[in-house]
């Protein structure tokens, strides 16, 4: 009948209302500052995505979103350095402290964030020095002109995706974790992984110093044809197999030893590549 | 075929991959033929031998020795690979940049806590008893206050440690054996830089 | 590896100590010291008799069975189960060996040579084989093992890897840094130098030229 059906939908919306009640701890918060050179944002968070984007303009923008009441994000303004942390109030579940954050970041502006786990995604920045610390965080960073800036990431099981950067001095560790980087290429780009595994495709452009090393883990990197580079690679335990044209060079010390270690050029072998595992397998193939 | 022919065809025949002619030729001439035989008897022979030999008692306490000895200050830095770490990695990044970053990871609250605390240290001769571990004394320091923070975290932190401990041995064996390897230097560097990101790490999150 | 030599899945079968190998290779990695003394039991002959075929000397196969052994320990970790466990012993083990012979300068470890390591074989020799000579039934171990001794350490590692341990020409190759071809070629010559020792020994004559 009608009106038992309008009562069940009204019985319907009002447990809905007590639902949105019971997640009274929720709460989001913004903070807006207008950055000055040199300008630094610091995040700091237990569980919970945290994603950096992009924005014109010389307007900072941080949105922040607690999951309940047992935490509570505080933000401090020193100088130029803008601090937003996650203070966990009461011992809670994953979903209790549970924070997201949003933050949109002018070009040049620095941003560090270190996260226990929920991703962090990086996207679009500009000019930006960029420090990025997951524990067990996945982190992903894409489509950055670094403009000569360093990215610096590290994890100790978070895997890692890198992808469309340029310009960076980079330094890329994890323990466990994997790491992956597609055209990727800076002035420096260093990674290295304790167990997780390596993948680079990509060019190993900018007459660049590349380096890949892990300890067990595997090194796959696939590049162009017309890649120039100056390319050395060594396991010591596990093998080092190479698919890419490489002419030997005259003066070396280097010794190749078959199936464990390679090394030579491409074209003017204009950027150095170090791919170095100590019992993982080294694969190298044109893509 | 003549016998000449044959035994240059030996190893092909032997290994199971030979043109029939060459597998006619023994059936009328007994001197391969006997040839052929000896080398098979002495094939079979050989594989009756794996793993027949038992290694005297006292290698195992050797190993177990050896084990101990390695779980112990094995992560010191020793002088002269110390200069090559040290110089390598200044020159290769751009010192005021990277004290830059530190600095401002100082600033954001990223202390840098000392080790200095009542030391956790096993009594002497504790380490022989214990699951043979490959963390050192201050490894251990390192994981208490992980553990402090979370049990569970602890064991986690304990694998990591043993692992980048384990690739630091390696890289500097690799260095011993072949000083003038580029790339055996960089995974020494590496492996030491690897060990102090997981004491930041660790260290950084204590705090929370 | 040939089938009949190594076994594709840890052994279920329970030690001494109530362990079976999975669950040792597990309590190794975390590193448990019964657990590594239970492995250690279980591949401790396969090592050492390895290592003693291929350098010939107990006191240097006792050394490098140590040395294989406590690597293991430090890289248990890392042993993802891609391969059988007692595969990948084998070749640390293999790997520990080839090491050892590098260093001491023996350049017949590497197989990789235009150099024959035996400069008197200029090439294939009229072999001849008579009926009251044959070394069928009539090789036993002590004699096979002093053989394989005697052999020079080229041939020795390229007879050992394959005939013993059972490794493939192309593990080998790939072990030892040299072609395929090579590792076969030197395998037969390994074996017909057996052959004449065993026989000289039987017989106290060398074969007839």
């Amino acid at each position: 009948m009608a009106s038992g059906k309008q009562s069940r939908k009204l019985a319907w919306l009002l447990l809905a209302g007590c639902a949105g009640l019971a997640l009274a701890g929720e709460k989001t918060k913004e903070f807006k500052y207008t950055a000055a050179p040199g300008a630094w944002v610091s995040v700091v968070n237990n569980v919970g995505p945290v994603t950096v984007r992009y924005a014109s303009g010389r307007q900072i923008l941080i949105k922040s979103k607690t999951g309940s009441d047992k935490v509570e994000v505080a933000a401090e303004q020193k100088g130029n350095r803008f601090e937003i942390r996650t203070h966990i109030l009461q011992p809670g579940s994953e979903d209790e402290r549970r924070v997201e954050y949003e933050i949109f970041l002018p070009a040049k502006v620095g941003i560090a964030v270190r996260a226990d786990s929920g991703p962090i995604r990086v996207k679009g920045l500009r000019g930006s020095e960029i420090i990025l610390e997951g524990e067990a965080s996945p982190v992903e960073v894409h489509e950055i002109e670094a403009a000569g800036q360093h990215l610096h990431v590290r994890t100790v099981s978070g895997n890692i995706a890198l992808g469309k950067i340029s310009s960076a001095h980079m330094e890329v560790r994890s323990f466990t974790g994997g790491v992956s980087l597609e055209n990727v290429s800076g002035p420096k780009v260093q990674v290295t992984t304790t167990q997780g595994d390596i993948r680079y495709n990509g060019e190993f452009g900018s007459n660049g110093e590349y380096s890949l090393i892990s300890h067990s883990g595997n090194i796959d990197v696939a590049l162009p044809e017309g890649a120039s580079v100056d390319m050395m690679a060594e396991s010591v335990q596990g093998s080092a197999d190479n698919d890419f044209p490489l002419q030997r060079k005259q003066h070396s010390s280097f010794l190749p030893h078959k199936g464990r270690s390679f090394s030579g050029t491409s074209h003017s072998g204009s950027s150095s590549v170090q791919l170095s595992s100590f019992s993982g397998k080294i694969r190298v193939k044109k893509r | 075929m003549n016998c000449m022919e044959f035994q240059n065809a030996l190893p092909d025949l032997l290994d199971g991959g030979a043109a029939p002619e060459v597998e006619e030729h023994p059936k009328s001439c007994t001197a391969c033929a006997g040839l052929v035989a000896d080398l098979k008897e002495i094939s079979a022979q050989a594989r009756l031998l794996a793993a027949s030999e038992e290694p005297g008692e006292h290698v195992w306490a050797r190993i177990m020795e050896s084990v101990e000895s390695d779980a112990l200050g094995h992560t010191e830095v020793p002088a002269p690979l110390r200069a090559l770490w040290w110089g390598a990695g200044q020159s290769r990044w751009a010192i005021p940049v990277w004290a830059a970053s530190v600095a401002a990871l100082l600033l954001l609250g990223f202390e840098f806590n000392t080790l200095r605390q009542a030391p956790a240290t096993p009594p002497e001769g504790v380490a022989v008893v214990q699951p043979a571990a490959l963390v050192d004394n201050d490894d251990l320091q390192l994981l208490s206050v992980v553990e402090k923070r979370s049990p569970a975290k602890r064991a986690r932190y304990k694998a990591h440690l043993e692992a980048v401990n384990a690739s630091i041995r390696d890289a500097k064996r690799s260095v011993e054996e072949d000083p003038a390897n580029e790339l055996a230097q960089e995974r020494l560097i590496q492996a030491y830089d690897q060990k102090s990101a997981l004491y930041e790490m660790a260290m950084t999150r204590s705090m929370q | 590896m040939r089938p009949e030599k190594g076994h594709l899945t840890p052994s279920k079968k329970t030690t001494v100590s109530g362990l079976s190998e999975a669950e040792a290779i597990d309590g190794a990695k975390k590193g448990d010291a019964r657990s590594f003394e239970v492995l250690y039991d279980l591949h401790k002959r396969r090592v050492y008799s390895l290592c003693l075929r291929m350098t010939g000397n107990v006191a240097e196969a006792e050394d490098l069975t140590q040395e294989a052994f406590l690597q293991l320990y430090r890289k248990v970790a890392t042993f993802r189960g891609e391969s059988a466990f007692s595969t990948w012993l084998h070749r640390l083990s293999v790997n520990v060996v080839l090491m050892h012979l590098r260093k001491k300068g023996l350049p017949e470890v590497s197989l990789e040579q235009t150099l024959d390591p035996e400069p008197d074989e200029g090439g294939p020799k009229r072999e001849f084989g008579t009926a009251d000579l044959s070394l069928k039934g009539a090789i036993d171990r002590v004699n096979l093992e002093r053989a394989i001794a005697s052999l020079s350490p080229g041939y020795r590692t390229i007879f050992v890897l394959h005939d013993v341990e059972g490794y493939e020409h192309n593990e080998i190759a790939e072990m030892m840094g040299c072609s395929i071809g090579n590792s076969k070629s030197q395998l037969h010559k390994a074996r017909l130098k057996l052959r004449e020792i065993l026989r000289l020994q039987k017989t106290g004559k060398p074969p007839q030229p």
